[in-house]
Protein backbone atom coordinates (compact mmCIF):
# COMPACT_ATOMS: atom_id res chain seq x y z
CA UNK A 1 0.00 0.00 0.00
CA UNK A 2 2.90 2.21 0.49
CA UNK A 3 4.51 2.01 -2.65
CA UNK A 4 0.88 3.37 -4.17
CA UNK A 5 0.86 5.89 -2.03
CA UNK A 6 4.63 7.44 -2.85
CA UNK A 7 4.18 6.47 -6.57
CA UNK A 8 0.63 9.52 -6.01
CA UNK A 9 2.94 11.72 -4.27
CA UNK A 10 5.58 11.36 -6.78
CA UNK A 11 2.97 11.41 -9.32
CA UNK A 12 1.77 15.06 -8.52
CA UNK A 13 5.48 16.05 -8.49
CA UNK A 14 6.17 15.06 -11.89
CA UNK A 15 2.60 16.54 -13.27
CA UNK A 16 3.04 19.91 -11.31
CA UNK A 17 6.48 20.24 -12.61
CA UNK A 18 6.30 19.54 -16.41
CA UNK A 19 8.23 16.24 -16.42
CA UNK A 20 9.30 16.09 -20.21
CA UNK A 21 8.57 12.64 -20.59
CA UNK A 22 5.44 11.98 -19.07
CA UNK A 23 4.35 15.63 -20.61
CA UNK A 24 5.86 13.67 -24.34
CA UNK A 25 3.24 10.92 -23.81
CA UNK A 26 -0.13 13.10 -22.79
CA UNK A 27 1.12 15.33 -26.12
CA UNK A 28 1.37 12.37 -28.07
CA UNK A 29 -1.71 11.07 -26.73
CA UNK A 30 -3.83 14.22 -27.39
CA UNK A 31 -2.14 14.79 -31.17
CA UNK A 32 -3.16 11.04 -32.10
CA UNK A 33 -6.57 11.05 -30.73
CA UNK A 34 -7.52 14.24 -32.02
CA UNK A 35 -6.26 13.20 -35.89
CA UNK A 36 -8.34 10.39 -35.40
CA UNK A 37 -11.32 11.14 -34.05
CA UNK A 38 -11.46 14.18 -36.46
CA UNK A 39 -11.39 11.61 -39.40
CA UNK A 40 -13.68 9.14 -38.00
CA UNK A 41 -16.34 12.04 -37.27
CA UNK A 42 -15.26 13.51 -40.90
CA UNK A 43 -16.11 9.38 -42.48
CA UNK A 44 -18.72 8.33 -39.88
CA UNK A 45 -21.08 10.72 -39.93
CA UNK A 46 -22.19 11.25 -42.90
CA UNK A 47 -21.58 7.45 -43.13
CA UNK A 48 -23.96 6.98 -40.23
CA UNK A 49 -26.19 9.33 -41.65
CA UNK A 50 -26.94 7.60 -44.73
CA UNK A 51 -27.47 4.20 -43.09
CA UNK A 52 -30.07 5.83 -41.01
CA UNK A 53 -31.66 7.76 -42.88
CA UNK A 54 -32.11 5.77 -46.37
CA UNK A 55 -34.01 2.74 -46.95
CA UNK A 56 -32.32 0.24 -49.37
CA UNK A 57 -31.80 -3.83 -49.93
CA UNK A 58 -29.11 -4.89 -47.27
CA UNK A 59 -29.73 -2.49 -44.36
CA UNK A 60 -29.84 -4.78 -42.20
CA UNK A 61 -26.93 -6.88 -43.02
CA UNK A 62 -24.89 -3.55 -43.02
CA UNK A 63 -26.13 -2.93 -39.91
CA UNK A 64 -25.18 -6.59 -38.54
CA UNK A 65 -21.55 -5.85 -39.80
CA UNK A 66 -21.43 -2.45 -38.51
CA UNK A 67 -22.74 -3.51 -34.96
CA UNK A 68 -20.31 -6.76 -35.08
CA UNK A 69 -17.09 -4.39 -35.46
CA UNK A 70 -18.27 -2.21 -32.41
CA UNK A 71 -16.50 -5.03 -30.22
CA UNK A 72 -13.21 -5.46 -33.13
CA UNK A 73 -9.98 -6.50 -30.69
CA UNK A 74 -7.98 -3.42 -30.78
CA UNK A 75 -5.07 -5.81 -31.23
CA UNK A 76 -6.45 -7.37 -34.08
CA UNK A 77 -6.95 -4.12 -35.69
CA UNK A 78 -3.18 -3.12 -34.62
CA UNK A 79 -2.13 -6.50 -36.31
CA UNK A 80 -3.97 -5.91 -39.95
CA UNK A 81 -3.02 -2.46 -39.94
CA UNK A 82 0.31 -3.40 -39.22
CA UNK A 83 0.07 -5.81 -41.37
CA UNK A 84 -0.34 -3.19 -44.61
CA UNK A 85 2.16 -0.73 -43.17
CA UNK A 86 5.10 -2.97 -42.21
CA UNK A 87 7.44 -2.93 -45.66
CA UNK A 88 6.44 -6.02 -47.08
CA UNK A 89 2.47 -4.93 -46.93
CA UNK A 90 0.86 -3.01 -49.47
CA UNK A 91 0.96 0.05 -47.66
CA UNK A 92 4.65 -0.13 -46.62
CA UNK A 93 5.92 2.67 -48.83
CA UNK A 94 4.30 5.74 -47.51
CA UNK A 95 6.62 5.04 -43.96
CA UNK A 96 3.68 5.13 -41.28
CA UNK A 97 4.93 2.62 -39.58
CA UNK A 98 5.99 3.27 -36.15
CA UNK A 99 4.70 7.19 -36.62
CA UNK A 100 1.90 8.78 -34.84
CA UNK A 101 -0.22 9.07 -38.14
CA UNK A 102 -0.05 5.26 -38.58
CA UNK A 103 -1.71 4.69 -35.19
CA UNK A 104 -4.04 7.72 -35.95
CA UNK A 105 -4.96 5.08 -38.81
CA UNK A 106 -5.44 2.13 -36.44
CA UNK A 107 -7.56 4.62 -34.24
CA UNK A 108 -9.44 5.49 -36.81
CA UNK A 109 -10.72 2.51 -37.63
CA UNK A 110 -11.58 1.79 -34.16
CA UNK A 111 -13.70 4.41 -33.55
CA UNK A 112 -15.38 4.43 -37.11
CA UNK A 113 -18.11 1.39 -36.33
CA UNK A 114 -18.67 3.82 -33.42
CA UNK A 115 -19.33 6.82 -34.64
CA UNK A 116 -21.43 5.14 -37.53
CA UNK A 117 -23.53 3.07 -35.61
CA UNK A 118 -24.45 5.86 -33.29
CA UNK A 119 -24.92 8.06 -35.60
CA UNK A 120 -27.63 5.74 -37.36
CA UNK A 121 -28.74 5.24 -34.16
CA UNK A 122 -29.70 8.92 -33.37
CA UNK A 123 -30.78 9.79 -37.40
CA UNK A 124 -32.98 6.91 -36.90
CA UNK A 125 -34.55 7.93 -33.43
CA UNK A 126 -35.52 11.55 -35.03
CA UNK A 127 -38.81 11.82 -35.70
CA UNK A 128 -40.30 11.55 -39.23
CA UNK A 129 -42.00 14.41 -39.04
CA UNK A 130 -38.44 16.25 -39.07
CA UNK A 131 -37.84 15.03 -42.95
CA UNK A 132 -41.22 15.67 -43.94
CA UNK A 133 -41.01 19.67 -41.99
CA UNK A 134 -37.79 19.86 -44.13
CA UNK A 135 -39.28 19.09 -46.89
CA UNK A 136 -42.17 20.76 -46.76
CA UNK A 137 -39.90 24.01 -45.91
CA UNK A 138 -38.09 23.39 -49.34
CA UNK A 139 -34.51 22.21 -47.78
CA UNK A 140 -32.15 20.90 -50.31
CA UNK A 141 -30.48 17.32 -49.71
CA UNK A 142 -27.43 19.18 -48.03
CA UNK A 143 -29.87 21.13 -46.18
CA UNK A 144 -31.42 18.46 -45.02
CA UNK A 145 -28.46 16.77 -43.52
CA UNK A 146 -27.06 19.37 -42.33
CA UNK A 147 -30.49 20.13 -40.20
CA UNK A 148 -31.01 16.42 -39.35
CA UNK A 149 -27.54 16.20 -37.69
CA UNK A 150 -28.32 19.52 -35.73
CA UNK A 151 -31.78 18.18 -34.53
CA UNK A 152 -29.57 14.72 -33.50
CA UNK A 153 -26.73 16.54 -31.83
CA UNK A 154 -27.06 14.83 -28.63
CA UNK A 155 -27.20 11.75 -30.20
CA UNK A 156 -24.07 12.86 -31.90
CA UNK A 157 -22.52 13.88 -29.15
CA UNK A 158 -22.66 10.92 -27.53
CA UNK A 159 -21.34 8.99 -30.24
CA UNK A 160 -18.01 10.99 -30.78
CA UNK A 161 -17.45 10.90 -26.85
CA UNK A 162 -17.58 7.20 -26.53
CA UNK A 163 -15.43 6.84 -29.52
CA UNK A 164 -12.96 8.73 -28.17
CA UNK A 165 -13.44 7.11 -24.58
CA UNK A 166 -12.53 3.93 -26.75
CA UNK A 167 -9.56 5.75 -28.78
CA UNK A 168 -7.74 7.10 -25.25
CA UNK A 169 -8.25 4.19 -23.73
CA UNK A 170 -6.83 1.32 -26.24
CA UNK A 171 -3.19 0.11 -26.03
CA UNK A 172 -3.07 -2.37 -28.50
CA UNK A 173 -2.89 -0.42 -31.84
CA UNK A 174 -1.07 1.78 -30.15
CA UNK A 175 1.47 -0.83 -28.66
CA UNK A 176 1.61 -2.53 -32.23
CA UNK A 177 1.63 0.40 -35.06
CA UNK A 178 3.56 2.77 -32.85
CA UNK A 179 6.12 0.89 -31.44
CA UNK A 180 5.97 2.82 -27.88
CA UNK A 181 9.15 5.06 -28.89
CA UNK A 182 10.30 7.18 -26.28
CA UNK A 183 9.74 11.20 -27.41
CA UNK A 184 7.99 9.76 -30.15
CA UNK A 185 5.05 7.38 -30.44
CA UNK A 186 4.95 6.60 -26.92
CA UNK A 187 1.27 7.61 -25.96
CA UNK A 188 -0.20 7.47 -22.23
CA UNK A 189 -1.72 3.81 -22.15
CA UNK A 190 1.69 2.09 -23.64
CA UNK A 191 3.46 4.56 -20.99
CA UNK A 192 1.61 3.44 -18.16
CA UNK A 193 2.41 -0.57 -19.69
CA UNK A 194 6.07 0.04 -19.74
CA UNK A 195 6.99 1.85 -16.49
CA UNK A 196 4.34 -0.70 -14.59
CA UNK A 197 6.13 -3.50 -15.93
CA UNK A 198 9.29 -1.87 -14.73
CA UNK A 199 8.19 -1.04 -11.64
CA UNK A 200 8.11 2.48 -12.59
CA UNK A 201 4.44 3.45 -10.47
CA UNK A 202 4.75 6.83 -9.84
CA UNK A 203 5.41 7.63 -13.97
CA UNK A 204 2.31 5.15 -14.35
CA UNK A 205 0.24 6.80 -11.86
CA UNK A 206 0.24 10.44 -13.70
CA UNK A 207 -0.18 9.15 -16.39
CA UNK A 208 -3.48 7.13 -15.09
CA UNK A 209 -4.63 10.64 -13.75
CA UNK A 210 -4.15 12.31 -16.45
CA UNK A 211 -6.42 9.45 -18.16
CA UNK A 212 -9.02 9.92 -15.39
CA UNK A 213 -9.00 13.94 -15.79
CA UNK A 214 -9.58 13.33 -19.37
CA UNK A 215 -12.61 10.85 -18.68
CA UNK A 216 -14.34 13.42 -16.25
CA UNK A 217 -13.99 16.19 -18.44
CA UNK A 218 -15.89 14.17 -21.51
CA UNK A 219 -18.22 12.82 -18.38
CA UNK A 220 -18.47 16.15 -17.21
CA UNK A 221 -19.53 17.39 -21.03
CA UNK A 222 -21.81 15.10 -21.77
CA UNK A 223 -23.68 15.82 -18.98
CA UNK A 224 -23.51 19.71 -19.27
CA UNK A 225 -24.95 18.60 -22.99
CA UNK A 226 -27.53 16.17 -21.80
CA UNK A 227 -28.80 19.14 -19.64
CA UNK A 228 -28.93 21.72 -22.17
CA UNK A 229 -30.79 19.66 -24.74
CA UNK B 1 -59.45 32.77 -62.66
CA UNK B 2 -56.72 30.77 -64.23
CA UNK B 3 -55.66 27.13 -62.63
CA UNK B 4 -52.83 27.19 -60.65
CA UNK B 5 -52.37 23.24 -59.91
CA UNK B 6 -54.36 20.71 -62.34
CA UNK B 7 -53.86 17.09 -61.40
CA UNK B 8 -54.39 14.44 -63.92
CA UNK B 9 -55.03 11.22 -63.76
CA UNK B 10 -53.25 10.85 -60.65
CA UNK B 11 -53.05 7.81 -58.52
CA UNK B 12 -51.10 6.62 -55.37
CA UNK B 13 -50.13 3.36 -54.00
CA UNK B 14 -48.88 2.51 -50.80
CA UNK B 15 -47.78 -1.26 -50.70
CA UNK B 16 -49.91 -1.89 -53.40
CA UNK B 17 -53.10 -0.07 -51.95
CA UNK B 18 -54.54 2.60 -54.45
CA UNK B 19 -54.75 5.64 -51.36
CA UNK B 20 -55.73 8.30 -54.22
CA UNK B 21 -57.20 7.79 -57.33
CA UNK B 22 -58.12 11.93 -59.05
CA UNK B 23 -58.84 11.48 -62.98
CA UNK B 24 -59.17 15.25 -63.11
CA UNK B 25 -58.93 17.90 -60.92
CA UNK B 26 -58.03 21.88 -60.93
CA UNK B 27 -57.48 24.27 -58.83
CA UNK B 28 -57.34 28.11 -59.52
CA UNK B 29 -55.36 30.66 -58.61
CA UNK B 30 -55.80 32.61 -55.38
CA UNK B 31 -58.55 30.17 -54.69
CA UNK B 32 -59.06 28.29 -50.89
CA UNK B 33 -59.96 24.88 -51.81
CA UNK B 34 -60.99 22.80 -48.89
CA UNK B 35 -60.63 19.02 -48.34
CA UNK B 36 -63.69 17.14 -46.68
CA UNK B 37 -63.85 13.28 -45.55
CA UNK B 38 -63.28 10.97 -43.22
CA UNK B 39 -60.07 9.72 -42.03
CA UNK B 40 -58.24 7.23 -44.48
CA UNK B 41 -60.10 8.97 -47.60
CA UNK B 42 -56.51 10.30 -49.18
CA UNK B 43 -56.73 13.77 -48.07
CA UNK B 44 -52.83 14.36 -46.83
CA UNK B 45 -51.55 12.10 -49.18
CA UNK B 46 -53.09 14.67 -52.14
CA UNK B 47 -51.90 17.63 -50.34
CA UNK B 48 -48.29 16.05 -49.69
CA UNK B 49 -48.17 15.36 -53.72
CA UNK B 50 -49.69 18.79 -54.31
CA UNK B 51 -46.63 20.34 -52.63
CA UNK B 52 -44.30 17.64 -53.95
CA UNK B 53 -43.32 16.40 -50.49
CA UNK B 54 -44.37 13.61 -51.86
CA UNK B 55 -44.28 11.88 -55.86
CA UNK B 56 -47.45 10.41 -56.76
CA UNK B 57 -46.95 6.62 -57.88
CA UNK B 58 -49.14 7.33 -61.68
CA UNK B 59 -50.16 10.01 -63.35
CA UNK B 60 -49.17 14.16 -63.71
CA UNK B 61 -49.31 17.16 -61.48
CA UNK B 62 -48.73 20.70 -62.90
CA UNK B 63 -48.19 23.90 -61.77
CA UNK B 64 -48.88 26.94 -63.98
CA UNK B 65 -48.53 24.05 -66.76
CA UNK B 66 -45.59 22.70 -65.94
CA UNK B 67 -44.93 19.53 -64.52
CA UNK B 68 -44.14 19.42 -60.84
CA UNK B 69 -41.39 16.85 -62.31
CA UNK B 70 -40.16 19.61 -64.29
CA UNK B 71 -39.91 22.58 -61.80
CA UNK B 72 -36.77 23.83 -60.72
CA UNK B 73 -35.89 23.97 -57.00
CA UNK B 74 -36.72 27.83 -56.80
CA UNK B 75 -39.97 27.15 -58.72
CA UNK B 76 -40.56 23.72 -56.26
CA UNK B 77 -40.14 26.70 -52.97
CA UNK B 78 -42.91 28.48 -54.65
CA UNK B 79 -45.44 25.43 -52.78
CA UNK B 80 -45.25 25.29 -49.30
CA UNK B 81 -46.53 22.51 -46.79
CA UNK B 82 -47.91 22.70 -43.41
CA UNK B 83 -48.16 18.29 -42.81
CA UNK B 84 -50.48 17.48 -39.83
CA UNK B 85 -48.01 16.30 -36.93
CA UNK B 86 -46.68 20.09 -36.15
CA UNK B 87 -42.78 19.91 -35.70
CA UNK B 88 -40.21 22.16 -34.64
CA UNK B 89 -36.81 22.34 -34.69
CA UNK B 90 -34.78 22.41 -31.63
CA UNK B 91 -33.99 26.20 -31.77
CA UNK B 92 -35.68 28.91 -31.01
CA UNK B 93 -39.35 30.38 -32.94
CA UNK B 94 -36.92 32.94 -34.45
CA UNK B 95 -34.88 30.35 -36.02
CA UNK B 96 -38.01 27.56 -36.96
CA UNK B 97 -39.62 31.04 -38.51
CA UNK B 98 -36.65 31.79 -40.06
CA UNK B 99 -35.19 28.57 -41.39
CA UNK B 100 -37.54 27.92 -44.97
CA UNK B 101 -36.65 31.94 -45.34
CA UNK B 102 -32.73 30.79 -45.04
CA UNK B 103 -32.68 27.53 -47.36
CA UNK B 104 -34.00 29.97 -49.94
CA UNK B 105 -30.81 32.60 -49.63
CA UNK B 106 -33.58 35.19 -48.69
CA UNK B 107 -31.57 36.73 -45.13
CA UNK B 108 -31.96 40.54 -45.85
CA UNK B 109 -34.25 41.55 -43.73
CA UNK B 110 -34.92 38.11 -41.82
CA UNK B 111 -36.08 39.94 -38.14
CA UNK B 112 -38.98 42.05 -40.16
CA UNK B 113 -40.02 38.90 -41.79
CA UNK B 114 -40.16 36.91 -38.99
CA UNK B 115 -42.12 39.73 -36.92
CA UNK B 116 -44.36 40.14 -39.46
CA UNK B 117 -45.35 36.11 -40.05
CA UNK B 118 -45.66 36.36 -36.05
CA UNK B 119 -48.45 39.05 -35.90
CA UNK B 120 -49.72 37.39 -38.74
CA UNK B 121 -50.27 34.26 -36.91
CA UNK B 122 -51.64 36.85 -33.32
CA UNK B 123 -48.21 36.18 -31.40
CA UNK B 124 -46.39 39.30 -30.34
CA UNK B 125 -42.54 39.76 -31.55
CA UNK B 126 -41.39 39.01 -28.20
CA UNK B 127 -42.18 35.17 -28.91
CA UNK B 128 -39.27 35.19 -31.16
CA UNK B 129 -36.58 34.61 -28.62
CA UNK B 130 -38.47 31.62 -26.70
CA UNK B 131 -37.45 28.19 -27.48
CA UNK B 132 -39.08 25.27 -29.07
CA UNK B 133 -40.32 23.69 -25.54
CA UNK B 134 -41.39 26.47 -24.29
CA UNK B 135 -44.98 26.56 -26.38
CA UNK B 136 -48.10 24.87 -25.81
CA UNK B 137 -49.95 23.11 -28.53
CA UNK B 138 -51.82 25.74 -29.90
CA UNK B 139 -48.66 28.37 -30.22
CA UNK B 140 -46.84 25.35 -31.85
CA UNK B 141 -49.44 25.23 -34.19
CA UNK B 142 -49.20 28.92 -34.80
CA UNK B 143 -45.81 29.51 -35.00
CA UNK B 144 -45.27 26.75 -37.57
CA UNK B 145 -48.12 28.28 -39.60
CA UNK B 146 -46.03 31.59 -39.72
CA UNK B 147 -42.81 29.73 -40.79
CA UNK B 148 -44.87 29.26 -43.92
CA UNK B 149 -46.85 32.12 -44.13
CA UNK B 150 -43.21 34.13 -43.59
CA UNK B 151 -42.50 32.18 -47.40
CA UNK B 152 -44.91 34.61 -48.74
CA UNK B 153 -45.54 30.80 -51.01
CA UNK B 154 -47.70 31.16 -54.04
CA UNK B 155 -49.31 28.04 -52.89
CA UNK B 156 -50.19 26.73 -49.37
CA UNK B 157 -51.48 23.48 -48.47
CA UNK B 158 -52.60 23.04 -45.09
CA UNK B 159 -52.99 19.65 -43.29
CA UNK B 160 -55.75 19.85 -40.52
CA UNK B 161 -54.54 23.60 -39.21
CA UNK B 162 -56.77 23.49 -36.63
CA UNK B 163 -57.24 19.82 -35.47
CA UNK B 164 -55.43 20.65 -31.98
CA UNK B 165 -55.84 23.91 -31.21
CA UNK B 166 -58.98 26.06 -29.29
CA UNK B 167 -61.24 28.14 -30.86
CA UNK B 168 -59.77 31.36 -30.25
CA UNK B 169 -55.85 29.74 -32.07
CA UNK B 170 -58.60 28.56 -35.11
CA UNK B 171 -60.34 31.83 -35.33
CA UNK B 172 -56.74 33.60 -35.72
CA UNK B 173 -55.74 30.68 -38.16
CA UNK B 174 -58.98 31.08 -40.04
CA UNK B 175 -57.84 35.68 -40.20
CA UNK B 176 -54.31 34.89 -41.15
CA UNK B 177 -55.33 32.38 -44.37
CA UNK B 178 -57.56 35.16 -45.19
CA UNK B 179 -54.87 37.54 -45.10
CA UNK B 180 -52.43 35.37 -46.95
CA UNK B 181 -54.69 35.43 -49.67
CA UNK B 182 -55.04 38.84 -49.69
CA UNK B 183 -51.93 40.12 -49.28
CA UNK B 184 -49.76 37.54 -51.87
CA UNK B 185 -52.75 36.03 -53.63
CA UNK B 186 -51.52 32.75 -52.05
CA UNK B 187 -53.78 29.74 -53.34
CA UNK B 188 -54.49 27.68 -50.55
CA UNK B 189 -55.89 24.14 -50.09
CA UNK B 190 -56.89 23.14 -47.02
CA UNK B 191 -58.30 19.66 -44.99
CA UNK B 192 -59.98 19.73 -42.11
CA UNK B 193 -62.50 17.68 -39.97
CA UNK B 194 -64.34 20.81 -39.23
CA UNK B 195 -66.60 21.11 -42.18
CA UNK B 196 -68.22 24.31 -40.48
CA UNK B 197 -64.71 25.69 -40.22
CA UNK B 198 -63.97 24.25 -43.97
CA UNK B 199 -67.35 25.90 -44.88
CA UNK B 200 -66.53 29.41 -43.45
CA UNK B 201 -63.44 29.89 -45.26
CA UNK B 202 -63.54 27.88 -49.17
CA UNK B 203 -64.18 29.45 -52.04
CA UNK B 204 -64.91 25.32 -52.81
CA UNK B 205 -65.23 22.04 -51.27
CA UNK B 206 -63.81 19.10 -52.48
CA UNK B 207 -64.79 15.57 -50.93
CA UNK B 208 -62.79 12.65 -50.51
CA UNK B 209 -63.57 9.41 -50.09
CA UNK B 210 -61.24 6.31 -50.54
CA UNK B 211 -59.29 8.02 -52.78
CA UNK B 212 -62.00 9.11 -54.96
CA UNK B 213 -63.38 12.56 -55.21
CA UNK B 214 -67.39 12.42 -54.42
CA UNK B 215 -70.04 14.05 -56.32
CA UNK B 216 -69.86 17.42 -53.91
CA UNK B 217 -74.07 16.77 -53.46
CA UNK B 218 -73.36 13.86 -51.58
CA UNK B 219 -71.99 15.63 -47.84
CA UNK B 220 -73.56 12.56 -45.42
CA UNK B 221 -71.13 9.76 -45.80
CA UNK B 222 -72.34 6.46 -43.36
CA UNK B 223 -69.50 4.33 -43.09
CA UNK B 224 -71.77 1.80 -41.13
CA UNK B 225 -71.29 -1.39 -40.37
CA UNK B 226 -74.52 -2.30 -40.61
CA UNK B 227 -76.49 -5.28 -38.91
CA UNK B 228 -79.68 -6.43 -40.77
CA UNK B 229 -82.93 -5.39 -39.41
CA UNK B 230 -85.62 -6.94 -41.77
CA UNK B 231 -85.15 -8.99 -45.28
CA UNK B 232 -85.60 -5.02 -46.69
CA UNK B 233 -83.69 -3.39 -44.22
CA UNK B 234 -80.71 -2.66 -42.16
CA UNK B 235 -79.50 -0.30 -39.53
CA UNK B 236 -76.28 1.61 -38.43
CA UNK B 237 -76.53 1.59 -34.13
CA UNK B 238 -75.53 5.14 -33.77
CA UNK B 239 -72.91 5.86 -30.23
CA UNK B 240 -75.85 7.45 -28.30
CA UNK B 241 -78.24 4.05 -29.23
CA UNK B 242 -80.43 5.62 -32.33
CA UNK B 243 -80.67 3.38 -34.99
CA UNK B 244 -80.58 4.80 -39.08
CA UNK B 245 -82.27 2.63 -41.22
CA UNK B 246 -80.99 2.11 -44.68
CA UNK B 247 -82.26 -0.28 -47.68
CA UNK B 248 -80.39 -3.08 -48.37
CA UNK B 249 -76.31 -2.36 -48.42
CA UNK B 250 -74.38 -4.73 -50.38
CA UNK B 251 -72.02 -5.75 -47.35
CA UNK B 252 -71.72 -5.08 -43.98
CA UNK B 253 -69.28 -3.02 -43.85
CA UNK B 254 -70.69 -1.09 -46.97
CA UNK B 255 -70.14 2.60 -47.40
CA UNK B 256 -73.00 5.02 -48.04
CA UNK B 257 -73.83 8.41 -49.21
CA UNK B 258 -76.63 10.78 -48.95
CA UNK B 259 -77.49 13.98 -50.61
CA UNK B 260 -78.52 17.08 -48.45
CA UNK B 261 -81.48 17.42 -49.92
CA UNK B 262 -83.10 13.73 -49.35
CA UNK B 263 -82.88 14.49 -45.35
CA UNK B 264 -85.46 16.94 -44.01
CA UNK B 265 -84.93 18.72 -40.31
CA UNK B 266 -87.82 19.61 -38.16
CA UNK B 267 -87.66 21.09 -34.50
CA UNK B 268 -90.97 19.75 -33.80
CA UNK B 269 -91.03 15.63 -33.05
CA UNK B 270 -93.17 13.75 -36.05
CA UNK B 271 -94.55 10.55 -34.89
CA UNK B 272 -94.27 9.03 -38.80
CA UNK B 273 -91.22 8.47 -40.34
CA UNK B 274 -87.91 6.94 -40.11
CA UNK B 275 -86.33 9.72 -38.25
CA UNK B 276 -83.46 10.73 -35.93
CA UNK B 277 -82.45 13.11 -33.18
CA UNK B 278 -79.70 15.77 -33.06
CA UNK B 279 -78.32 18.84 -32.83
CA UNK B 280 -78.03 22.05 -34.97
CA UNK B 281 -74.08 22.99 -34.80
CA UNK B 282 -74.24 25.79 -37.57
CA UNK B 283 -76.49 27.20 -40.41
CA UNK B 284 -74.58 28.53 -43.64
CA UNK B 285 -75.83 30.34 -46.77
CA UNK B 286 -74.65 28.02 -49.70
CA UNK B 287 -73.91 29.59 -52.93
CA UNK B 288 -77.88 29.92 -53.72
CA UNK B 289 -78.78 32.45 -50.69
CA UNK B 290 -82.40 31.10 -50.79
CA UNK B 291 -81.14 27.26 -50.21
CA UNK B 292 -79.39 26.98 -46.42
CA UNK B 293 -76.51 24.04 -45.36
CA UNK B 294 -77.39 22.86 -41.74
CA UNK B 295 -75.38 21.23 -39.48
CA UNK B 296 -76.32 18.95 -37.33
CA UNK B 297 -74.85 15.99 -35.14
CA UNK B 298 -76.63 12.96 -34.11
CA UNK B 299 -74.34 10.74 -31.68
CA UNK B 300 -70.90 11.31 -33.61
CA UNK B 301 -72.42 11.16 -37.02
CA UNK B 302 -72.31 14.57 -38.47
CA UNK B 303 -75.19 15.40 -40.97
CA UNK B 304 -75.68 17.73 -43.99
CA UNK B 305 -78.79 19.04 -44.81
CA UNK B 306 -79.99 21.49 -47.48
CA UNK B 307 -83.42 23.26 -47.65
CA UNK B 308 -84.78 26.42 -48.58
CA UNK B 309 -84.61 29.01 -45.99
CA UNK B 310 -88.65 29.55 -45.90
CA UNK B 311 -89.14 26.42 -45.22
CA UNK B 312 -86.41 26.20 -42.40
CA UNK B 313 -88.10 29.09 -40.68
CA UNK B 314 -91.22 27.43 -41.31
CA UNK B 315 -89.47 24.44 -39.45
CA UNK B 316 -88.50 27.14 -36.91
CA UNK B 317 -85.06 25.48 -37.15
CA UNK B 318 -82.30 27.79 -35.49
CA UNK B 319 -78.51 26.98 -34.28
CA UNK B 320 -77.67 24.34 -30.90
CA UNK B 321 -81.33 23.72 -31.26
CA UNK B 322 -82.31 19.65 -30.29
CA UNK B 323 -84.13 18.89 -33.91
CA UNK B 324 -85.17 16.07 -35.49
CA UNK B 325 -83.72 14.93 -38.99
CA UNK B 326 -86.63 12.84 -41.53
CA UNK B 327 -85.10 10.73 -44.19
CA UNK B 328 -85.58 7.68 -46.55
CA UNK B 329 -84.18 4.89 -45.87
CA UNK B 330 -84.02 3.91 -49.82
CA UNK B 331 -81.97 7.47 -50.49
CA UNK B 332 -78.94 5.69 -49.94
CA UNK B 333 -76.75 5.36 -52.29
CA UNK B 334 -74.08 3.22 -52.13
CA UNK B 335 -70.12 3.63 -52.63
CA UNK B 336 -68.72 -0.05 -51.95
Amino acid sequence: MEFILEGLVKAFQLLFQGDQETFSAIWATVKVSSISMTVSLLIGVPLGYLLGYLSFPGKRAIRTVVDTLLALPTVFIGLVVYAFLSNRGPLGELGLLFTLQGIAIGQSILALPIVIALTATSVESLERALQLTLASLGASPLQKFLTSIREARLGLCIAAITAAGRVLTEVGISMMVGGNIKWHTRTITTAIALETKKGQFATGIALGLVLLAMAFTVTISLSTLRRRN
Amino acid sequence: MDAILRLRNVRHQYNGRTVLDIPELTISGGSITGLAGPNGSGKSTMLKILSQVERCSSGLVFFKEKTLMSLDMDARRLLAYLPQETYLLKRSVFDNIAYGLKVRGRNSDLHSSVRAALELVGLSPSFADRQWHELSGGESQRVALAARLALKPACLMLDEPTASVDMESARIIHRAILSARQEWGTTLVISSHHQSWLNGICDRLIYLFKGRLLDCSYKNVLLGPWEKFSSELSVMRMTDGQLFYVGKPPGPESSGVMAPHNIRITSSQPTQGYKISGRVTGIFADNDPRILSVHAVCGEQQFSITMPENELLKEGVLPNQNVTLLYSPQDIVWLS
